[in-house]
């Protein structure tokens, strides 16, 4: 299960697992943002190519408008996921 | 205390009785009747018994009684330093292991001439029995000679018939051509459960398998080990099923008396290990034990009881059906999850497992959108090797082997697609895709250990 919550300081707060059975929840939630924030992977245990595919569609959105996601406090195993796809490219990972 | 002086009458006379003794004894042993060696050590024993409770003498008595507690000291000591050379008959694995083995031995006096062995790697274990002819410290020897040769020459691998006939010829060369050893030795697969075997003139092992009696292994026997220098050995081959088992034993076992000298006999042992079945070796001993020993009422046991007992339980696998359904992900997540949990499998294994699992699941869930059945989801250890494996049923086949997605782009000209196939060939080992019978099958692979 993910669940998604705003920190008191405007962070998105990511805890348990966001595979692709939670694509439809987190969908909502990012493609609504419209302007830039910190992801909080404290709490996220895995993140498969569906949950990779929601940060990516949102990435996008942000960009045309000069905004960006900035993700933190990612473990070593989502750090390995993020980099073989390419994404520390086109991401802030703090 | 002072103690006080020996009288040299008696001293003289001691000796000289003693050497009369070791020539009758050296004589005997040089006719090459070692049994009349020890009947004549008997009755000597006797006559000494017999003249010191005669003896009045308080100090012939006190050194008398020295002399036996000394030997008493060293055969306890020797019978120690005996069942230190055999692996403990208790092992413990862990529950998912490949085989299960237990091992028990009780001799007859205090040192023995029966003997066991058994060692492991990941991919096979080596095991053996064996019966010294005739008793005493002699066969103790032997007993000891053979155990530490199987051990050195287990090491490289041999096959069964192979490791006895290298015995064997050193056996020959070192020790009293009137000493034989009878001995069955076993090399068991682990990965596949092929059980190769041979047997040097020992009592032929029982086959317990589910569903079908228990009966004697088939097996060409050879002749004991130390009877013929270059007698070839032949290797003989069965396959166990996972839950199969082989018990092997000592003539102790099956001759094992009772008050009326009746023996306990290869039908009761077999009757034993029929109402087992096929269950854990430590049971399957102890039964065979407790039987022997009610059969026995008491009656002192006269040869060396031994027993090892192997039970091949296979690789551990793990299998699930699921509805073809995201939904379903949840529960493919607790199967690879309860997989790890059995302890055999590097933890850090699990995040490319689990994304694999996703993954794959996944592709067959939306590529093959009209798919009635159902998606097989197996896992399996062989060696350090994980497989992962899922299978589609009914799906038509697909491009597996496409190119991978482009990752080096900017962001606007990045698209998600083909990432999932990407990540999973990239963090497990390798993978195969096959397609037969109208079913799609991926297969990925990680080493975990």
């Amino acid at each position: 299960m993910l669940d998604i919550r705003e920190g008191s300081n405007h962070d998105l707060i990511l805890t348990g697992r966001f595979d692709a059975s939670q694509v439809e929840k987190a969908r909502g939630v990012f493609l609504a943002l419209t302007e830039g924030k910190t992801v909080d992977f404290t709490g996220l245990d895995y993140i498969s190519s569906a949950g990779l595919g929601v940060l990516l569609a949102a990435q996008k959105r942000l960009s045309q408008r000069g905004q960006s996601l900035r993700l933190v406090n990612v473990n070593n195993h989502i750090r390995d996921v993020l980099r073989f796809s390419g994404f520390d490219q086109i991401f802030e990972i703090a | 205390m002072t103690s006080p002086a020996v009288s040299p009458r008696s001293d003289v006379a001691t000796e000289k009785a003693a050497q009369a003794l070791y020539a009758l004894i050296e004589l005997s042993k040089a006719i090459g009747d070692e049994s009349s060696a020890e009947k004549l050590l008997t009755i000597i024993a006797d006559k000494a018994r017999e003249n010191l409770e005669e003896c009045d003498d308080p100090l012939m008595r006190a050194l008398a009684d020295l002399d036996h507690q000394r030997y008493e000291q060293s055969l306890r000591l020797a019978s120690e330093i005996q069942m230190r050379m055999l692996p403990s008959g208790t092992v413990v694995l862990p529950e998912e292991s490949p085989f299960a083995i237990h091992a028990f031995i009780r001799p007859a006096r205090q040192i023995g001439g029966d003997l066991y062995d058994f060692f492991w790697n990941d991919d096979s274990l080596q095991f053996c029995i064996g019966d010294v002819t005739g008793k005493g410290i002699g066969a103790a020897l032997v007993m000891a000679m053979t155990k530490t040769l199987f051990r050195a020459y287990g090491v490289f691998q041999y096959d069964p018939a192979r490791l006895l006939s290298a015995v064997n010829s050193r056996l020959n060369e070192e020790t009293d051509p009137s000493m034989f050893v009878t001995a069955f030795c076993g090399l068991l697969n682990l990965r596949n459960g092929r059980l190769l075997y041979s047997n040097a003139g020992h009592e032929p092992p029982l086959i317990i398998r589910s569903g079908k009696p228990v009966e004697r292994l088939q097996s060409k026997s050879g002749v004991p080990l130390g009877a013929l220098r270059s007698f070839k050995y032949v290797v003989e081959k069965t396959v166990l099923e996972p839950g199969d088992g082989v018990l092997l034993f000592t003539d102790g076992v099956t001759e094992a008396s009772n008050r009326r000298e009746e023996l306990f006999s290869i039908h009761r042992l077999l009757e034993v290990v029929e109402r087992c079945g096929p269950s854990e070796p430590s049971y399957i001993v102890q039964e065979v034990v407790d039987s022997v020993d009610q059969f026995a009422e008491g009656t002192s046991q006269s040869d060396d009881i031994a027993m090892v007992c192997v039970q091949y339980r296979g690789q551990p696998e793990m299998s699930q059906i699921f509805r073809r359904d995201i939904s379903e992900l949840a529960n493919v997540f607790d199967l690879v999850g309860r997989f790890f949990a059995t302890g055999h499998v590097d933890t850090e294994a699990k995040y490319p497992v689990e994304l694999a699992a996703e993954e794959i699941f996944t592709n067959f869930v939306r590529h093959n959108v009209n798919g009635q059945d159902k998606i097989e989801v197996r896992l399996s250890l062989d060696g350090d090797e994980l497989a992962l494996s899922l299978t589609d049923f009914g799906a038509p086949r697909f491009d597996f082997d496409r190119d991978p997605p482009v990752i080096d782009r900017p962001l606007a000209e990045r698209e998600p697609g083909g990432l999932g196939v990407f990540l999973v060939k990239t963090m497990m080992d390798r993978a195969e895709y096959r397609h037969e019978g109208g079913n799609g099958t991926v297969t990925l692979y990680k080493r975990v250990r």
